[in-house]
C-alpha cells in the first residue's frame, strides 16, 4: 500500500531542492576562493542529499517497499492555513497592542474557540488575565528583559 | 580536582538549590500534562536563563529534564495516557496497578524507580564523560567530520520511518543552519537581503518553533478534530489500605531497577536511541527475568519499576555524547547546546579543560535534582495528579503566549518570533508527515561544528581523497556510515511509533 502524500511530497521536496540548488544558491552565495570550500557547497550538498532521498523515498513509496505512513488531509491543511494565520494575528495583537493586552486576546481567542465548558470558563478568565500580566512583570522586573 | 571542589560548592549554593527545586517542579507539572513533555518546557524555558549564571542555568534546564522524566508516568498510571512518550511502557503495569487500587504504590515505584536509574546514569556520566573527553581531544578535523556524518546517519536511521525522511529532515536541517553569514569569507549567505537573517536563524526560534509551538498546533488540531482527551478518567480511580511502596518492596526491586538503568544506561548514551526504547528495553528484560511474567501487564510493579528506571537512566546517559564529542544525541542534548551557546561555552571535549568547574557544577547539580524529585514527587504526587484535571482550553492557549513570549525574548524581535511561527507550521507538517523533526534540530545544531571541520579538513588534507588513509579513525566511521546507510535502507518496513520520532 503506498502513501499518496509520501509520494507527493517527496516530488515536491524534491522540485525545491533542484530550485535551491540552480536559483538560490548560485543567487545568494558568492564563488569561494580557490583552495577553499566555497559558501555555497554545503547548502548545495545538503539540497542534493534532499533531491537524492525524496526521489528514493518517492521509489520506494511508489514500489510499496516501505509500509505507507504519514498523511496529511484536507482538514490538516485548513488547519494549518487557520492556525498559522491566527499566530500571525496573535504576534500582530501583541505588537499593537502590547504584550499585556495583546497576551489577554490571544489567550482568549483561542481559548473562546476551543468552546470551554462548565469551570474552564472561569480557568480560561483567569489565566488569559492573570498569565500575561504575570510574565510582563516577571520580565521586566525579574529578568529584565522588555515586552512590547 | 580545585575544579569538583569548587563546582560542587557552587551547585550547594542557596540560590542555585532554589533553581534545581523550581526546574524539579516545572518539569514534573509539564510532564504529567499529556501531550507536553520536558523537551518542550525546555525550549520555552531557555529565554528565562539569559540572566542566570551559566551552571544556574544548566542546572534548571537538567532538573526541568529530570521532573519531566518522572511526570509523564503521573499521567501513564493516572489515565492511561502517557504524558510524554517514554512513559507509555510505564503505563502498561502502571494503570492496572492503579486501578487495582494502589495508584499511589504505582506513583511511589515509578518515582524511586525514576530516581534510581537516573542517579545511576548521572554517576556512569560523572565517570565516563572525562575519560571519553580525553580520547576525543586527540580527533582531528578529518576524524570530527567523519564522526558527524556517521551521527547523522545513526540518527536519521534510527529515528524516522525510513532513512530517506530522516537524511531528509538531517539534510534540511543542515540547509537552514547555513543562512546567515559564511563563516570563511564572512559574506551574507542565502539571506535574500534580509538584515535580520545575516546573523543566521536562532536556534530558539527552531527548537520552540518545532519542538514546542508545532506540538501546541498537533494539539489543537485533534481537538477541533474532535480527539479530546478525556480529563475525568483520573476521578474513578481510589486508593484503598496498604496504598504505599514500603521499603522491602523497594529492596525487592532493586535488582529490577539496576538491570533497567543498565540497559539506559546503554540506550542512552548511543545517539539517536532514546527514553521510549529504553523503556521498553527495560520493561521486555524484567519480564524475561521474572518468576512470574504472567503478571505483568495486570499492574506488576516490577513492570513499573523496570520501564521507570530504564527511560529515566537515559537522561544522564545522554549528554555523554554531548560532553564528550559535543554531539547531541536527542532532542534534549540539542536544546542543552543552544543553552550552553548563549552563555558563551562551546560544547565539546574541551569543556573539562576550559570550564571544568562549570561541568563538575553541573554533574553536582544533576545528583542534587535527583534528589530534589525524589523529595518533590514525594510530597507532591497528590497535587501533581491534579494537574491533570486541568482543562485542554486553558492549558493550550497559554503555552501558545508562551512559546510566541519565549521566542520574542530570545532576540527581542518581532522577526524572531515570525521565523518561529514558520517552523511551527513546518514541524506540524513534518510531524503529519512522519519526517522525524529532532533529526531535523539535530542537523542545525551540528551543522557550524560540521563545516568549521570541513573546512579544516579540506586544508589538512590538501582536497585529496587518497590523504584520508592517513586518517584511519576517519575511514572507519565513514565505511561504518556506509554500512548503516545500506543496513537501514535495506531493513524491512517497520510500523512508525511515534515514540521513536520523540526519542
Amino acid at each position: 500500500m503506498w502513501s499518496r502524500s509520501d509520494i507527493s511530497v517527496a516530488l515536491v521536496l524534491a522540485l525545491l531542492a533542484l530550485i535551491g540548488v540552480f536559483w538560490a544558491v548560485p543567487r545568494e552565495t558568492i564563488p569561494g576562493e580557490p583552495g577553499e570550500i566555497a559558501p555555497g557547497a554545503l547548502p548545495s550538498f545538503a539540497l542534493w542529499t534532499i533531491f537524492g532521498c525524496a526521489v528514493w523515498q518517492a521509489v520506494i513509496s511508489l514500489t510499496g517497499k516501505v509500509a505507507a505512513s504519514g498523511s496529511i488531509d484536507r482538514f490538516s491543511l485548513l488547519f494549518l492555513g487557520i492556525g498559522g494565520l491566527a499566530l500571525l494575528l496573535a504576534m500582530a495583537a501583541i505588537w499593537g497592542f502590547g504584550y499585556v493586552a495583546g497576551g489577554i486576546l490571544c489567550i482568549l481567542a483561542i481559548g473562546v474557540a476551543m468552546r470551554p465548558k462548565g469551570a474552564a470558563w472561569v480557568w480560561l478568565a483567569v489565566v488569559a488575565v492573570g498569565l500575561p500580566v504575570a510574565i510582563y512583570y516577571l520580565s521586566w522586573h525579574g529578568l529584565r528583559l522588555s515586552l512590547p | 580536582m580545585t575544579d569538583i571542589f569548587l563546582g560542587v560548592q557552587d551547585a550547594l549554593s542557596f540560590a542555585n538549590i532554589i533553581v534545581i527545586f523550581s526546574g524539579v517542579t516545572l518539569g514534573i507539572v509539564v510532564g504529567a500534562i499529556p501531550g507536553l513533555n520536558a523537551p518542550m518546557a525546555i525550549a520555552i524555558a531557555i529565554p528565562l536563563t539569559y540572566y542566570m549564571s551559566p551552571l544556574s542555568a544548566l542546572a534548571f534546564l537538567i532538573s526541568v529534564n529530570k521532573g519531566g522524566s518522572f511526570g509523564g508516568s503521573i499521567s501513564g498510571i493516572l489515565l492511561n495516557t502517557p504524558g510524554s512518550p517514554e512513559a507509555a511502557a510505564t503505563a502498561i503495569d502502571g494503570h492496572p496497578l492503579a486501578r487495582k487500587g494502589k495508584p499511589k504504590k504505582a506513583m511511589q515505584t515509578a518515582l524511586a524507580a525514576s530516581v534510581s536509574g537516573d542517579l545511576f546514569s548521572d554517576i556512569v556520566l560523572i565517570l565516563v564523560a572525562a575519560p571519553l573527553a580525553v580520547v576525543a581531544l586527540k580527533l582531528g578535523p578529518v576524524e570530527t567530520c567523519a564522526l558527524i556524518i556517521f551521527a547523522f546517519a545513526m540518527i536519521a536511521g534510527l529515528l524516522g520511518d525510513s532513512i530517506a525522511k530522516g537524511l531528509i529532515a538531517t539534510a534540511l536541517g543542515v540547509f537552514f543552519a547555513t543562512v546567515g553569514t559564511d563563516p570563511t569569507l564572512s559574506m551574507p549567505r542565502l539571506t535574500f537581503g534580509s538584515i535580520e537573517l545575516q546573523s543566521g536563524i536562532p536556534l530558539m526560534a527552531v527548537g520552540i518553533g518545532m519542538l514546542a509551538l508545532s506540538e501546541v498546533l498537533l494539539q489543537l488540531e485533534a481537538y477541533f478534530r474532535g480527539q479530546r482527551a478525556k480529563n475525568a478518567a483520573v476521578a474513578k480511580i481510589e486508593s484503598d489500605q496498604n496504598d504505599r511502596l514500603t521499603f522491602a518492596e523497594f529492596r525487592g526491586l532493586a535488582p529490577t531497577i539496576f538491570r533497567s538503568a543498565v540497559i539506559g544506561t546503554g540506550v542512552g548514551a548511543l545517539p539517536g536511541l532514546g527514553a521510549t526504547i529504553a523503556g521498553f528495553l527495560g520493561y521486555g528484560a524484567a519480564k524475561r527475568a521474572s518468576r512470574h511474567p504472567e503478571t505483568f501487564g495486570e499492574g506488576a510493579p516490577e513492570g513499573v519499576a523496570a520501564a521507570e528506571a530504564a527511560n529515566s537512566a537515559v537522561v544522564g546517559a545522554n549528554l555523554i555524547p554531548l560532553l564528550s564529542l559535543g554531539i547531541p544525541g536527542n532532542v534534549t542534548a540539542a536544546l542543552l547546546v543552544g543553552a550552553f551557546i548563549i552563555h558563551g561555552v562551546a560544547p565539546g571535549p574541551w569543556l573539562f579543560d576550559d570550564h571544568g568547574r562549570l561541568i563538575y557544577g553541573m554533574f553536582a547539580a544533576m545528583v542534587i535534582a535527583n534528589f530534589a524529585n525524589l523529595f518533590i514527587g514525594g510530597f507532591g504526587l497528590r497535587l501533581f495528579a491534579k494537574v491533570l484535571l486541568i482543562p485542554k482550553p486553558v492549558i493550550l492557549p497559554a503555552l501558545t503566549l508562551l512559546c510566541l513570549t519565549g521566542a520574542y525574548l530570545n532576540d527581542q524581535s518581532f522577526f524572531a518570533v515570525g521565523l518561529t511561527v514558520a517552523f511551527a507550521l513546518l514541524g506540524f507538517v513534518m510531524r503529519k508527515l512522519h519526517y522525524p523533526f529532532v533529526t531535523f534540530i539535530i542537523g542545525f545544531v551540528l551543522t557550524p561544528m560540521l563545516e568549521l571541520s570541513v573546512s579544516q579538513a579540506v586544508i589538512i588534507t590538501d582536497g585529496k581523497l587518497s590523504a584520508l588513509l592517513d586518517h584511519p579513525v576517519a575511514v572507519i566511521l565513514l565505511a561504518l556510515t556506509v554500512f548503516v546507510v545500506a543496513r537501514l535502507a535495506f531493513r524491512k518496513p517497520r510500523s512508525r511509533t511515534k515514540e521513536t520520532m520523540e526519542a
